[in-house]
């Protein structure tokens, strides 16, 4: 009897088998891609590249220097001497595979400038375009003007800081 | 002697059964279960868009052309390489609908000027396990994980996968 039972058994186990062997297969080949890009440096040479407000006189306020480097505002305080007012020159360093792409400046937040114990507020920091398309260049270049605050009660010297830049792409 | 007798008992016999035949007929079926050919075709690249490498980071791809970073700055946003999940239509060219599984790869890798990055992790918006494949077309959306090792040169990676149906 032992060996009845086994012999059914033994036979649906094959049937089973076989009927795997049976199943039907298709299969689609698809493509799988991405792109690395080197990365965009930005740079900004202190030396050379300082947005600059110029020389005026204490009690200047609203001073303000365009994209241009052009300066305006505080009338009656400026002076014109061999201290340039520019705008600030910020250099996107690329390699030219990311050629064509788009970055974005943040809003750049405001700062101060100080001589070591007074401070004076510079705000308005403005790209002189919020998007710059990165081209086959070493770099590519936007300008930052600005607001400088009261310096009504300021000591005279000279005044530095700095600001943050960001961009995103 | 011995044995020649049973030999001619048994011709005896089958004589016999000769004179007592009748005859009949009866008709048997034949029959088989055709079905039409499934097939699955790619009709979109997966595409991991366009990113950076100056850390290691992995870039996952849903099914719905959303991807992210474990380091998130590393995405670029890229509008002329926008990221796109993997896209099969499924033909089922029968009138009835096909019990079917999805089988998805292991790994694969993309390649760039000698270097390879691995793909793994392979997910789809088909639930596991057999599904009811209808008529016509249905659409296969796959997704992936991308593996950025530091520093991997700049360039546009490729690389292929398959995508199995089974029924």
């Amino acid at each position: 009897m032992k060996n009845l039972y086994l012999l059914p058994l033994t036979a649906i186990a094959a049937c089973l088998v076989a009927n795997q062997a049976m199943a039907v297969e298709a299969s689609g080949h698809g493509y799988a891609k991405a792109k690395l890009v080197s990365a965009v440096e930005v740079q900004s040479d202190s030396t050379t590249d300082s947005l600059n407000f110029g020389t005026m006189s204490i009690g200047a306020n609203g001073v303000v220097v365009n994209h241009a480097g052009q300066r305006s505002g505080g009338e009656g305080y400026l002076i014109d001497d061999g201290n340039t007012p520019q705008a600030a020159r910020i250099k996107l360093t690329h390699q030219p595979d990311v050629a064509g792409q788009v970055v974005t400046v943040a809003e750049i937040p405001n700062t101060t400038i100080t001589d070591g114990s007074a401070t004076i507020p510079v705000t308005s920091l403005t790209p002189s375009s919020t998007t710059t398309t990165l081209t086959t260049a070493e770099h590519d270049d936007f300008t930052v003007g600005g607001t400088l605050g009261n310096t009504a009660d300021k000591p005279g010297g000279e005044y530095t800081g700095s600001f943050d830049v960001t961009v995103s792409y | 002697m011995r044995y020649l007798l049973p030999l001619t008992a048994i011709a005896l016999c089958f004589c016999a059964t000769n004179t007592m035949a009748a005859s009949d007929s009866a008709q048997g079926d034949a029959k088989a279960k055709i079905i039409a050919p499934v097939t699955i075709t790619e009709s979109e690249d997966m595409n991991f868009g366009t990113m950076l490498s100056s850390q290691a980071h992995n870039v996952t791809l849903d099914h719905a052309d959303g991807r992210t970073s474990t380091v998130s700055t590393m995405l670029v946003d890229d509008s002329a390489n926008a990221p796109k999940s993997g896209k099969f239509v499924i033909n089922n060219g029968g009138t009835a609908p096909v019990t079917a599984t999805i089988s998805l790869p292991a790994s694969t890798t993309v390649s760039a000027n000698g270097t390879n990055l691995t793909v793994d992790t392979f997910t789809s918006d088909f639930p596991t396990g057999s599904n009811n494949i209808p008529a016509g077309d249905t659409d296969l959306n796959v997704g992936a994980t991308l593996h950025v090792t530091v520093n991997a040169p700049a360039g546009d990676y490729t690389g292929q996968y398959t995508v199995t149906i089974s029924y």
